[in-house]
C-alpha cells in the first residue's frame, strides 16, 4: 500500500515534470482558453434560441443551462486531476507499465500523471469560473450559498464515479487487448453530458445519474445549489455508495488484470 | 548469502491459435487461444555479489525469466525469493531492493530533461536531498553524464540515454540489478564505459547483477557465472571458464615458404580439417582443427615439415561454444 503523502508528494513532481515539458513545447494558454469558451458559448446559443422557440424548459431557466455548462467544464478538471485511464488499453498493448511495476509507486496513478494535462487543467478551471459567473451575473442564477458546498462535492463524486466506469472498461485490455470499441461505443452516452437529466424518462434518468453519473456532476448540483437542500444526503450518500461499489469493482480488476499483465515488447 | 532463490519456475503465456480453413465469420467470432510455454521449470539460485549472464537464442525465455525475477509478470507456476522477497506477493518492499535497465524500454521520461526523470525517481525512493545529490554527483561522474542532465530524452544519442539508465536504475543502490540486453545497439566504446561502470558497481557495493545480452565480450567481461537456456530450461549452470573448457578443439593456421619434408607434410595434411582448401607444396597456408592436447605435437611436426612464416593458434568464441552446446549437448561443445 502506497502511503498517501507519498502519493500527494508524486503528483506534485508530476506537476514540475508537466511544467517542465511546458517550457519545452510553448503552447498557446489563451487559444486553449477560447476553445473552451467558444464550446460554453455555442451551447449557450443553442439554449437560448431552443428557449425561444420551445418555451422555458420545467425547472430549467437559461441561468441554470449556462450554470451547468460551468459545472460541465469544472468536472473536466477534476477528471484531469484524477486518473482519467482512457489511454491504458494501448499502454498496455505496448507493455508501459513495466516502468514503475518495478518501482515502489502507485503504477496505474503514474502511467496517467506521466500525461497530465497540466494547461488544459488550468485552462478550463479558468473557463469554468468564467462560464459559472456569466451564470450568476449575467442571466442572473439564483446562487443559494448552502447548496455551493454539497453542489462541488456532488460534482466531485459523479466524476470520480465516471473515472471509476471508464477505466473499468479500459482495464478490460487485460483480457482482450485492444477495448477501444467498446470504449467508443459507450463514449457515445458522452453526448447526454449536453442535458440536465431531468428532461429524460425515469429508467433514462437513473442510467444517466447511477451509471454514467453525469446527473451527479452537472444536473443536481445545479438543483443543489439553486437552494434544493432536501437532495442533498440522498444524493451524497448514494454517490458515495455508488463510488465505492466503482471503487471496489475497479480495484479488483486492475488487480486482476495485472496477473495477466504479458509485458509485450523488449 | 542469497540473492536469488528460483524453484521450478513456469511461464506460460496465452496465444491466437488459428483453426486452419476455418472461415472469416468463425474467425471472428471465435478465437481460440493456446498456452506457449516461455519459460519450463527452471530452477536456480544466485549468491549476494555474484554476476549471472543468462545465455540463449531468441525466446530462450532470458527477458520472461528477467520479468518473473521483478515481478512485472506472474509466473504459471514456480517459486521466486529475490533479496528475501516474493516479488509479486510483495511488490512494494521488494522493488526498493531491485534495480531493471531494459535495452529496448526507457526508464526516463522522453520530453523532459534528464535530471527531472531523476528527482522522479529520488521521490518515488524517498531518498533526502543530500543522499540523492551525492548519489547523482557520483554516478554522474562515474559514466560522464554531468553535462546531459539538462538535456531532454529525445536529444540524446542511445549510448548517453542508456547511461542516464543506469543512473536512475542505481540511484537508490539497489541490492540486485537485472539488465536486460543491455549493451544492445551500443558502439564499442559505450560498451565499455557501461562495462567498467557495473565491475566498479559490483566491487563496490557488492551488487548482485543479472544480466541478459547477445554480446558475448559483456558475458565475458563481467559474468563470473552463466545460465544457458533453451526453449525455456537451464542447459548449462556454471562458470564461463568451464563453459569454454567443453570446448577442446583449436584450430591451427600455418603460412610457409615451402615444404621441406613431404613424408612429415603428409602426415601434417592427415590431420587438416575436413573441406579446406588443399595444401600446397609451395608457399601456401594450412588449416588444422585439432584437440588442445596436440599443440605441441603438431607445432613440433609443423616446423620439421615446413619453411613456416607463421603460426596462429584460435580458441573458438563463446558464441562458437554456447551454439555447440545448444544445438549438440553439454557433452560436445562447438564444431
Amino acid at each position: 500500500m502506497v502511503p498517501a503523502r507519498k502519493i500527494w508528494r508524486l503528483f506534485l513532481r508530476y506537476v514540475a515534470i508537466e511544467m517542465a515539458a511546458e517550457s519545452e513545447f510553448r503552447t498557446d494558454f489563451f487559444a486553449g482558453l477560447l476553445l473552451s469558451l467558444s464550446n460554453a458559448a455555442m451551447l449557450t446559443i443553442f439554449w437560448d434560441g431552443l428557449l425561444r422557440v420551445a418555451g422555458p424548459l420545467p425547472g430549467w431557466g437559461m441561468g441554470e443551462l449556462v450554470l451547468m455548462s460551468g459545472l460541465r467544464t469544472l468536472a473536466g478538471v477534476v477528471g484531469y486531476v484524477f486518473f482519467r485511464m482512457s489511454q491504458l488499453p494501448g499502454k498496455v498493448l505496448r507493455g508501459e507499465l513495466d516502468r514503475y511495476l518495478t518501482k515502489p509507486a502507485p503504477a496505474f496513478l503514474c502511467l496517467q500523471w506521466e500525461v497530465l494535462p497540466l494547461r488544459s487543467l488550468i485552462v478550463e478551471s479558468v473557463s469554468g469560473a468564467i462560464v459559472i459567473a456569466a451564470a450568476i451575473f449575467g442571466w442572473g442564477f439564483a446562487l443559494d450559498i448552502r447548496g455551493v458546498v454539497p453542489g462541488l462535492l456532488l460534482l466531485i463524486l459523479g466524476s470520480l464515479i465516471q473515472t471509476c466506469f471508464q477505466t473499468s472498461v479500459a482495464a478490460l485490455s487485460f483480457w482482450m487487448g485492444r477495448v477501444d470499441g467498446l470504449q467508443a461505443v459507450l463514449g457515445e452516452a458522452e453526448w447526454f453530458r449536453r442535458f440536465p437529466v431531468t428532461l429524460f424518462d425515469r429508467p433514462v434518468q437513473v442510467l444517466l445519474t447511477w451509471v454514467w453519473s453525469f446527473g451527479l456532476v452537472m444536473t443536481y448540483p445545479v438543483l443543489l445549489m439553486r437552494g434544493e437542500l432536501a437532495l442533498v444526503w440522498p444524493l451524497l450518500d448514494g454517490g458515495a455508495a455508488m463510488l465505492v461499489s466503482w471503487g471496489l469493482l475497479l480495484s479488483w480488476l486492475l488487480s486482476a488484470g495485472l496477473r495477466r499483465y504479458e509485458s509485450n515488447g523488449g | 548469502m542469497t540473492a536469488i532463490a528460483v524453484e521450478g519456475l513456469v511461464k506460460e503465456y496465452r496465444v491466437p491459435a488459428p483453426e486452419p480453413g476455418a472461415s472469416w465469420i468463425r474467425r471472428v467470432i471465435h478465437r481460440p487461444v493456446r498456452c506457449q510455454r516461455a519459460v519450463g521449470g527452471l530452477s536456480f539460485g544466485a549468491a549476494e555479489g555474484e554476476i549471472i549472464g543468462l545465455l540463449g537464442a531468441n525466446g530462450a525465455g532470458k527477458t520472461t525469466t528477467i520479468k518473473c525475477l521483478t515481478g512485472i509478470i506472474t509466473p504459471t507456476a514456480g517459486r521466486v525469493r529475490v533479496a528475501g522477497f516474493d516479488p509479486h506477493r510483495e511488490r512494494y518492499a521488494y522493488t526498493y531492493q531491485i534495480g531493471l535497465v531494459m535495452g529496448q524500454k526507457s526508464l526516463l521520461l522522453w520530453d523532459v530533461p534528464v535530471i527531472e526523470s531523476l528527482k522522479l525517481y529520488r521521490d518515488i525512493y524517498e531518498l533526502p536531498e543530500t543522499v540523492f545529490r551525492q548519489r547523482l554527483a557520483e554516478y554522474a561522474a562515474m559514466l560522464e553524464l554531468e553535462p546531459l542532465l539538462g538535456k531532454p530524452v529525445r536529444k540524446l544519442s542511445l549510448g548517453q540515454r542508456m547511461r542516464a539508465e543506469f543512473v536512475a536504475a542505481m540511484l537508490h543502490r539497489p541490492r540486485v540489478l537485472f539488465l536486460d540486453e543491455p549493451t544492445i545497439g551500443l558502439d564499442v566504446l559505450a560498451k565499455e564505459r557501461i562495462r567498467q561502470f557495473l565491475l566498479e558497481l559490483n566491487r563496490r557495493e557488492g551488487t548482485t547483477i543479472i544480466l541478459t545480452t547477445h554480446d558475448m565480450r559483456d558475458v565475458e567481461a563481467l559474468a563470473g557465472r552463466v545460465l544457458l537456456l533453451d526453449e525455456g530450461r537451464l542447459s548449462y549452470d556454471g562458470s564461463v571458464e568451464a563453459l569454454k573448457a567443453l570446448q577442446t578443439e583449436r584450430t591451427v593456421l600455418l603460412t610457409y615458404d615451402r615444404v621441406v619434408d613431404e613424408v612429415a607434410f603428409a602426415r601434417l595434411r592427415a590431420a587438416q580439417a575436413a573441406g579446406g582448401a588443399p595444401p600446397a607444396s609451395g608457399a601456401g597456408s594450412l588449416r588444422l582443427t585439432i584437440l588442445q592436447g596436440e599443440i605441441i605435437a603438431v607445432t613440433q611436426a609443423a616446423m620439421s615439415a615446413l619453411a613456416l612464416r607463421d603460426i596462429s593458434i584460435e580458441a573458438p568464441s563463446l558464441e562458437q561454444i554456447m551454439r555447440g552446446v545448444l544445438e549438440r549437448g553439454l557433452g560436445h561443445g562447438a564444431s
